[in-house]
């Protein structure tokens, strides 16, 4: 074990979540370190023609996921069940590498609605504070739609999401979604192509009276430029995006966007192939000191102190990490 | 392509031909024979597997048995039978494909989560048992095997064609049972998607040979741009796909 010199900031997992991280803070001048398990994907068969297109490497067999010989989740049904581990997944795909799911995830980006953080209050306020079953922990989340609006706003920008805005500051608009929470102005990029599919939806939709729109996706529909100045080609159309990197650099994700920026910056460094073990925590002082990780490549095994211990390596792994370090009380489904 | 239909050196291609005759019903594997005009990448053929396919014998089996093989064979063939629409499930390089994925890192068990505690739970857990794909595949045609014996007098391949589509429904609907394995859970979770896998993924892997199932369905394959083609083609066949690119036709 060796332990290195202190940090100001480390981010375990170099997924989405560290990308916009990063990119805050190393704009406010912090010092960054993130460790990430995988590797840099952007120059391998993966991210290439012709072996991006290959369904049965990247789709069928995953070959962007986490690996779940090293790693799985186990399963139970209800609390009297015995819980098994779960040999191979089906239902939702963490990623593994630079980028993380985000390399690999299909571009459908919503809003939240705006009823979704005060659903608790929405539904007392309409039916009453005894509609909702006292063991059902449905809360307020503490902050409303009005004001994570801005951080909506600008991850659209930086995304470049193609879409049709269907209410502009309350006020409705044609061929947009009539139910979205308000905007305050149009998406970044026009709509996708409809497909054939789409259009003849679409045509009956309309006959029904229902309003149809384009789903806003951050697969971009033109060559498009962020307000960091990163760019994005434009969409082919090929079909290869959810469970693939889009070889032509048209899907918006922290590897086109985020890393190749972050990484000219000053005070930024990644380190990959380094698999986090643990937080090292001072219980006393609750406060979380180091992280231990493995130096896949050489088996070396570090301790890297920092100021600030940032876990972005999924909710499932973040939840493992902190259970194997001894931190907080884990979950009992029997109390309430 | 030579004639191929004296295999009298093949004592199970003999023996698969008196039953032939003795049933008035064609087996599996004497279908076999046919579609050999896609056997493209047919090498040397010697006597004694004279009516294999083409693109079986020029490849050759890397985990199959030669029992195995021919229950494969046998299976491919009857679910992809030589039509107007593609070459038998043999020519199409379905068993190649599936010998191939067993051999390699997928039948080892590759990313897949492999260590006990092994009980068996509800069928909503998934796959629980202690065997990689291949250990899988190879138990349960055993066992599928056995059944056949039971039910037909005979093991699967040498079932008429009629008998072994019939045999396959029930093994796919839970009809043939054993009593230690799920077999309905074996074909439909684990030798259904090889098919599906061997008719569509890329040629590369052994099967789809020349393109076949991609032409059938008008997939075109790898072009890089469609952007333009999404437009103009909207709603009207799209030329490309009467000649699809595999990853071979870029590399």
């Amino acid at each position: 074990m060796k332990t290195l010199q202190r940090r100001t900031v480390v981010i375990v997992g170099g997924g989405l979540t560290a990308g916009l991280i990063s990119r805050q803070l190393t704009d406010k001048g912090i010092d960054v370190v993130l460790l990430e398990r995988g590797v840099d994907h952007s120059n391998g068969a993966e991210a290439r023609l012709p072996s991006q297109r290959d369904e049965l490497r990247w789709d069928v067999y995953q070959g962007l996921a986490q690996d779940w010989s090293v790693q799985t989740y186990s399963l139970r049904h209800s609390s009297g069940e015995t819980a098994l581990p779960i040999r191979w997944m089906e239902s939702f795909l963490p990623g593994k590498g630079l980028g993380g799911a985000a390399n690999h995830w299909n571009g459908h980006t919503w809003r939240w609605a705006e009823y979704d953080p005060t659903l608790r209050s929405r539904y007392e306020s309409r039916y009453g504070k005894k509609a909702i079953p006292v063991d059902m922990p449905i809360q307020d989340w503490g902050v409303t739609y009005e004001e994570m609006e801005p951080y909506h706003h600008l991850f659209e920008k930086l995304f470049g999401i193609s879409g049709r805005a269907g209410n502009i500051k309350n006020k409705l608009q044609q061929g947009g979604n009539p139910y979205e929470a308000p905007r305050r102005d149009e998406y970044a990029q026009k709509p996708l192509e409809p497909t054939e599919a789409g259009l003849v939806f679409q045509a009956v939709a309309h006959r029904l009276g229902y309003k149809p729109f384009p789903t806003p996706a951050a697969n971009s529909s033109g060559p498009y430029t962020n307000p960091d100045g990163q760019t994005l080609g434009q969409c082919q159309y090929c079909g290869h995006c959810e469970r693939f990197i889009c070889e032509a650099q048209a899907k918006a994700t922290p590897g086109v966007l985020l890393y190749p920026m972050l990484q000219q910056r000053k005070g930024f460094e990644t380190r990959l192939n380094s698999h986090v073990l643990d937080v090292r925590y001072d219980a006393s002082a609750k406060r979380a000191t180091a992280v231990h990780y493995v130096d896949l490549l050489t088996g070396q095994e570090y301790e890297q102190p920092a100021d600030v211990i940032v876990l972005a390596a999924f909710t499932m792994s973040n939840t493992k990490l902190l259970l194997t370090s001894g931190i907080g009380k884990p979950y009992e489904p029997l109390t309430k | 392509m030579k004639d191929k239909t004296d295999h009298e050196d093949n004592p199970r291609r003999g023996f698969l031909k008196r039953v032939a005759v003795a049933t008035g019903s064609i087996p599996l594997a004497h279908g076999l024979v046919g579609g050999a005009a896609v056997g493209a990448v047919a090498g040397p053929v010697d006597a004694a597997a004279a009516t294999r396919s083409p693109i079986a014998e020029a490849a050759g089996y890397t985990s199959l048995s030669p029992e195995e093989a021919a229950f494969t064979e046998a299976m491919v063939n009857v679910m992809c039978p030589a039509d107007s629409f593609t070459p038998s499930g043999v020519d199409c390089g379905l068993a190649i494909y599936i010998d191939r994925q067993l051999a390699g890192s997928f039948g080892k068990g590759a990313k897949r989560y492999l260590r006990g505690p092994w009980t068996q739970g509800k069928p909503q857990h998934g796959y629980q048992l202690p065997l990689t794909p291949e250990q899988y595949f190879k138990a349960g045609l055993g066992r599928v095997n056995q059944a056949s014996l039971l039910r037909n007098g005979r093991s699967f391949d040498q079932l008429t064609p009629a008998q072994a589509n019939a045999f396959l429904i029930d093994l796919s609907s839970g009809k043939v049972v054993d009593a230690e394995l799920d077999l309905g859970a074996w074909f439909n979770q684990l030798v259904y998607p090889l098919f599906e896998q061997a008719c569509f993924a890329d040629p590369i892997y052994g099967g789809n040979h020349d393109k076949v199932f991609w032409k059938a369905i008008g997939y075109p394959g790898l072009p890089a741009t469609n952007t333009v083609n999404m437009v103009q083609f909207r709603g009207k066949p799209f030329p490309g796909a009467r000649n699809p690119k595999s990853i071979a036709d870029f590399s």
